[in-house]
Protein backbone atom coordinates (compact mmCIF):
# COMPACT_ATOMS: atom_id res chain seq x y z
CA UNK A 1 0.00 0.00 0.00
CA UNK A 2 1.70 3.38 -0.48
CA UNK A 3 1.20 5.54 2.57
CA UNK A 4 -2.13 7.43 2.46
CA UNK A 5 -3.75 4.93 0.26
CA UNK A 6 -6.35 2.40 1.47
CA UNK A 7 -6.10 -1.13 -0.28
CA UNK A 8 -8.50 -1.49 -2.90
CA UNK A 9 -8.80 2.67 -3.94
CA UNK A 10 -8.73 3.25 -7.44
CA UNK A 11 -5.53 5.35 -6.68
CA UNK A 12 -3.73 2.50 -5.31
CA UNK A 13 -4.34 0.09 -8.14
CA UNK A 14 -2.69 3.02 -10.26
CA UNK A 15 0.35 2.84 -7.90
CA UNK A 16 0.40 -0.83 -7.85
CA UNK A 17 0.70 -0.57 -12.00
CA UNK A 18 3.13 2.51 -11.80
CA UNK A 19 4.36 1.93 -8.55
CA UNK A 20 7.91 3.80 -8.57
CA UNK A 21 7.77 7.38 -11.07
CA UNK A 22 10.25 9.52 -10.83
CA UNK A 23 7.88 11.92 -8.67
CA UNK A 24 7.01 9.01 -6.35
CA UNK A 25 10.17 9.66 -4.06
CA UNK A 26 10.47 13.08 -3.76
CA UNK A 27 6.56 13.73 -2.71
CA UNK A 28 7.56 10.51 0.04
CA UNK A 29 10.68 12.38 1.22
CA UNK A 30 8.88 15.79 1.33
CA UNK A 31 6.24 14.12 3.63
CA UNK A 32 8.67 12.38 5.85
CA UNK A 33 10.72 15.43 6.61
CA UNK A 34 7.69 17.47 6.85
CA UNK A 35 6.65 14.95 9.94
CA UNK A 36 9.87 15.90 11.38
CA UNK A 37 10.29 18.88 10.71
CA UNK A 38 6.53 19.63 12.09
CA UNK A 39 7.14 17.87 15.33
CA UNK A 40 10.17 20.79 16.18
CA UNK A 41 7.82 23.06 14.94
CA UNK A 42 7.28 24.48 17.80
CA UNK A 43 10.70 24.63 19.34
CA UNK A 44 11.66 26.39 16.00
CA UNK A 45 8.93 28.68 16.44
CA UNK A 46 10.58 29.88 19.78
CA UNK A 47 13.83 29.33 18.75
CA UNK A 48 12.75 32.29 15.99
CA UNK A 49 11.29 34.49 18.79
CA UNK A 50 13.63 34.02 21.41
CA UNK A 51 17.10 34.39 19.33
CA UNK A 52 16.59 38.16 18.88
CA UNK A 53 16.77 38.96 22.62
CA UNK A 54 20.32 36.71 22.88
CA UNK A 55 23.80 38.83 23.32
CA UNK A 56 27.06 36.88 22.17
CA UNK A 57 27.75 34.75 25.66
CA UNK A 58 23.89 34.10 25.89
CA UNK A 59 23.77 32.77 22.13
CA UNK A 60 26.68 30.27 23.01
CA UNK A 61 25.41 28.87 26.04
CA UNK A 62 22.10 28.32 24.43
CA UNK A 63 23.35 26.25 21.35
CA UNK A 64 26.13 24.96 23.96
CA UNK A 65 23.35 23.27 25.98
CA UNK A 66 23.50 19.27 24.55
CA UNK A 67 19.52 19.34 24.58
CA UNK A 68 19.35 22.52 22.60
CA UNK A 69 22.18 21.53 20.52
CA UNK A 70 20.97 17.72 19.26
CA UNK A 71 17.28 19.38 18.52
CA UNK A 72 18.87 22.16 16.33
CA UNK A 73 20.77 20.17 14.30
CA UNK A 74 18.06 18.12 14.10
CA UNK A 75 16.38 21.17 12.86
CA UNK A 76 17.98 22.57 10.31
CA UNK A 77 18.93 19.11 8.79
CA UNK A 78 15.31 18.37 8.38
CA UNK A 79 14.17 21.94 7.79
CA UNK A 80 16.57 22.76 5.04
CA UNK A 81 15.99 19.07 3.48
CA UNK A 82 11.96 19.68 3.15
CA UNK A 83 13.27 23.41 2.17
CA UNK A 84 15.43 21.86 -0.91
CA UNK A 85 12.66 19.50 -1.51
CA UNK A 86 9.57 22.69 -1.26
CA UNK A 87 11.84 25.03 -3.83
CA UNK A 88 12.99 22.16 -6.09
CA UNK A 89 8.99 22.18 -6.83
CA UNK A 90 8.76 25.55 -6.88
CA UNK A 91 11.10 25.92 -9.22
CA UNK A 92 9.68 22.48 -11.17
CA UNK A 93 6.11 24.49 -11.45
CA UNK A 94 6.96 28.12 -12.27
CA UNK A 95 10.38 27.71 -14.52
CA UNK A 96 10.03 26.82 -18.34
CA UNK A 97 12.67 23.71 -18.81
CA UNK A 98 14.26 25.60 -21.51
CA UNK A 99 15.13 28.66 -19.60
CA UNK A 100 17.70 26.38 -17.20
CA UNK A 101 15.45 24.79 -14.88
CA UNK A 102 17.43 21.51 -13.86
CA UNK A 103 20.19 23.84 -13.54
CA UNK A 104 18.56 25.55 -11.13
CA UNK A 105 16.89 22.91 -9.38
CA UNK A 106 20.85 21.52 -8.45
CA UNK A 107 21.87 25.05 -7.24
CA UNK A 108 19.30 25.21 -4.97
CA UNK A 109 20.55 21.57 -3.88
CA UNK A 110 23.71 22.28 -3.39
CA UNK A 111 23.31 25.63 -1.39
CA UNK A 112 20.43 24.09 1.04
CA UNK A 113 22.99 20.90 1.59
CA UNK A 114 25.95 23.31 2.02
CA UNK A 115 24.14 25.54 4.51
CA UNK A 116 22.74 22.49 6.45
CA UNK A 117 26.75 21.09 7.10
CA UNK A 118 28.07 24.41 7.71
CA UNK A 119 24.96 24.51 10.25
CA UNK A 120 25.49 21.21 11.97
CA UNK A 121 29.39 21.97 11.77
CA UNK A 122 28.80 25.16 13.57
CA UNK A 123 26.85 23.84 16.07
CA UNK A 124 29.79 21.15 17.07
CA UNK A 125 32.28 23.90 17.04
CA UNK A 126 30.04 25.89 19.43
CA UNK A 127 28.96 23.18 21.90
CA UNK A 128 33.18 21.53 21.50
CA UNK A 129 31.81 17.89 19.94
CA UNK A 130 34.38 18.71 17.67
CA UNK B 1 14.03 18.28 -26.36
CA UNK B 2 10.73 18.13 -24.05
CA UNK B 3 7.84 19.73 -24.83
CA UNK B 4 6.62 23.08 -23.33
CA UNK B 5 3.90 22.59 -20.75
CA UNK B 6 2.05 24.85 -19.06
CA UNK B 7 3.24 26.20 -15.84
CA UNK B 8 0.43 26.16 -13.03
CA UNK B 9 -1.42 27.57 -11.17
CA UNK B 10 -2.66 29.74 -13.83
CA UNK B 11 -3.23 32.71 -11.64
CA UNK B 12 -4.69 34.43 -14.40
CA UNK B 13 -7.40 32.28 -15.21
CA UNK B 14 -9.02 31.08 -12.32
CA UNK B 15 -10.98 33.62 -9.80
CA UNK B 16 -9.16 33.71 -6.33
CA UNK B 17 -11.19 31.44 -3.46
CA UNK B 18 -10.15 30.36 -0.22
CA UNK B 19 -8.86 27.06 -1.02
CA UNK B 20 -6.79 28.39 -4.39
CA UNK B 21 -5.26 31.81 -1.90
CA UNK B 22 -4.76 29.25 0.91
CA UNK B 23 -2.38 27.34 -0.92
CA UNK B 24 -0.86 29.87 -2.82
CA UNK B 25 0.23 31.25 0.79
CA UNK B 26 1.29 27.92 1.69
CA UNK B 27 3.49 28.02 -1.45
CA UNK B 28 4.92 31.97 -0.50
CA UNK B 29 5.08 30.69 3.90
CA UNK B 30 7.47 28.14 2.42
CA UNK B 31 9.66 30.23 0.01
CA UNK B 32 9.63 32.70 3.14
CA UNK B 33 10.74 29.55 5.49
CA UNK B 34 13.28 28.26 2.90
CA UNK B 35 15.00 32.31 2.95
CA UNK B 36 14.45 32.44 6.73
CA UNK B 37 16.48 28.70 7.26
CA UNK B 38 19.64 29.97 5.42
CA UNK B 39 19.43 33.14 7.96
CA UNK B 40 19.58 30.42 10.25
CA UNK B 41 22.09 28.89 9.51
CA UNK B 42 24.42 31.99 9.00
CA UNK B 43 23.46 33.15 12.64
CA UNK B 44 24.63 29.56 13.92
CA UNK B 45 28.19 30.22 11.32
CA UNK B 46 28.92 33.93 12.65
CA UNK B 47 28.30 32.43 16.18
CA UNK B 48 30.68 30.02 15.57
CA UNK B 49 33.21 32.38 13.67
CA UNK B 50 33.36 34.95 16.68
CA UNK B 51 32.03 37.94 18.29
CA UNK B 52 33.00 40.14 15.66
CA UNK B 53 31.09 39.05 13.61
CA UNK B 54 27.73 37.76 15.63
CA UNK B 55 27.61 41.20 16.96
CA UNK B 56 26.67 43.13 13.74
CA UNK B 57 24.10 40.58 12.80
CA UNK B 58 22.70 40.38 16.49
CA UNK B 59 21.92 44.34 16.43
CA UNK B 60 19.83 43.56 13.05
CA UNK B 61 18.06 41.29 14.71
CA UNK B 62 17.35 43.77 17.93
CA UNK B 63 16.57 46.69 15.73
CA UNK B 64 12.59 47.37 14.69
CA UNK B 65 13.20 46.10 11.11
CA UNK B 66 14.81 42.61 12.77
CA UNK B 67 11.80 42.64 14.81
CA UNK B 68 9.22 42.76 12.40
CA UNK B 69 11.51 39.93 10.05
CA UNK B 70 11.25 37.93 12.71
CA UNK B 71 7.80 38.91 13.23
CA UNK B 72 6.87 37.89 9.83
CA UNK B 73 9.07 34.25 10.06
CA UNK B 74 7.57 33.15 12.86
CA UNK B 75 3.94 34.06 11.60
CA UNK B 76 4.86 32.22 7.81
CA UNK B 77 6.18 29.41 10.21
CA UNK B 78 2.97 29.10 12.36
CA UNK B 79 0.70 29.10 9.13
CA UNK B 80 2.86 26.76 7.23
CA UNK B 81 3.24 24.32 10.12
CA UNK B 82 -0.71 24.34 10.72
CA UNK B 83 -1.63 24.15 6.90
CA UNK B 84 0.83 21.58 6.32
CA UNK B 85 -1.27 19.18 9.08
CA UNK B 86 -3.72 19.87 6.62
CA UNK B 87 -1.94 18.70 3.55
CA UNK B 88 -1.11 15.63 5.64
CA UNK B 89 -4.44 14.56 6.40
CA UNK B 90 -5.33 15.08 2.85
CA UNK B 91 -2.83 12.52 2.00
CA UNK B 92 -4.49 10.11 4.29
CA UNK B 93 -7.91 11.16 2.72
CA UNK B 94 -9.11 12.62 5.75
CA UNK B 95 -11.04 15.99 6.20
CA UNK B 96 -11.66 16.06 1.70
CA UNK B 97 -15.55 17.06 1.97
CA UNK B 98 -15.71 20.75 0.22
CA UNK B 99 -17.18 22.06 3.72
CA UNK B 100 -14.53 20.44 5.59
CA UNK B 101 -11.81 21.89 3.74
CA UNK B 102 -13.46 25.41 4.17
CA UNK B 103 -13.74 25.14 7.97
CA UNK B 104 -10.25 23.66 8.73
CA UNK B 105 -8.86 26.53 6.43
CA UNK B 106 -11.03 29.38 8.38
CA UNK B 107 -9.69 27.09 11.38
CA UNK B 108 -5.90 27.42 10.47
CA UNK B 109 -6.40 31.12 9.63
CA UNK B 110 -7.40 32.22 13.06
CA UNK B 111 -5.37 29.93 14.93
CA UNK B 112 -2.14 31.11 13.13
CA UNK B 113 -2.97 34.57 13.81
CA UNK B 114 -4.05 33.72 18.24
CA UNK B 115 -0.86 31.39 18.02
CA UNK B 116 2.21 33.91 16.48
CA UNK B 117 0.09 36.64 18.62
CA UNK B 118 0.27 34.69 21.90
CA UNK B 119 3.99 33.27 21.29
CA UNK B 120 5.15 37.22 20.85
CA UNK B 121 3.21 38.43 23.82
CA UNK B 122 4.90 35.06 25.85
CA UNK B 123 7.91 35.05 24.78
Amino acid sequence: MVFGLSKGSNLSRVSKNYPREAGYGHWRWQRFSAVITLLLMGYFTYLMISIGSLDYAGARTFVATLHQGIALSFLVAAGLFHAALGVQMIIEDYVPLASGRVTLVFLARGIFCTAALASVASISLVAEWI
Amino acid sequence: MAQPRPLSPHLQVYRPQLTSVMSIMHRMSGAVLATGSLLLAIWLMVLAMGAEFFEPLNEALKHPVGQLVLFGYSLALVYHGLNGIRHLAWDLRIGLEIKQVYQTGYLVLVSTFLITAALWFLV
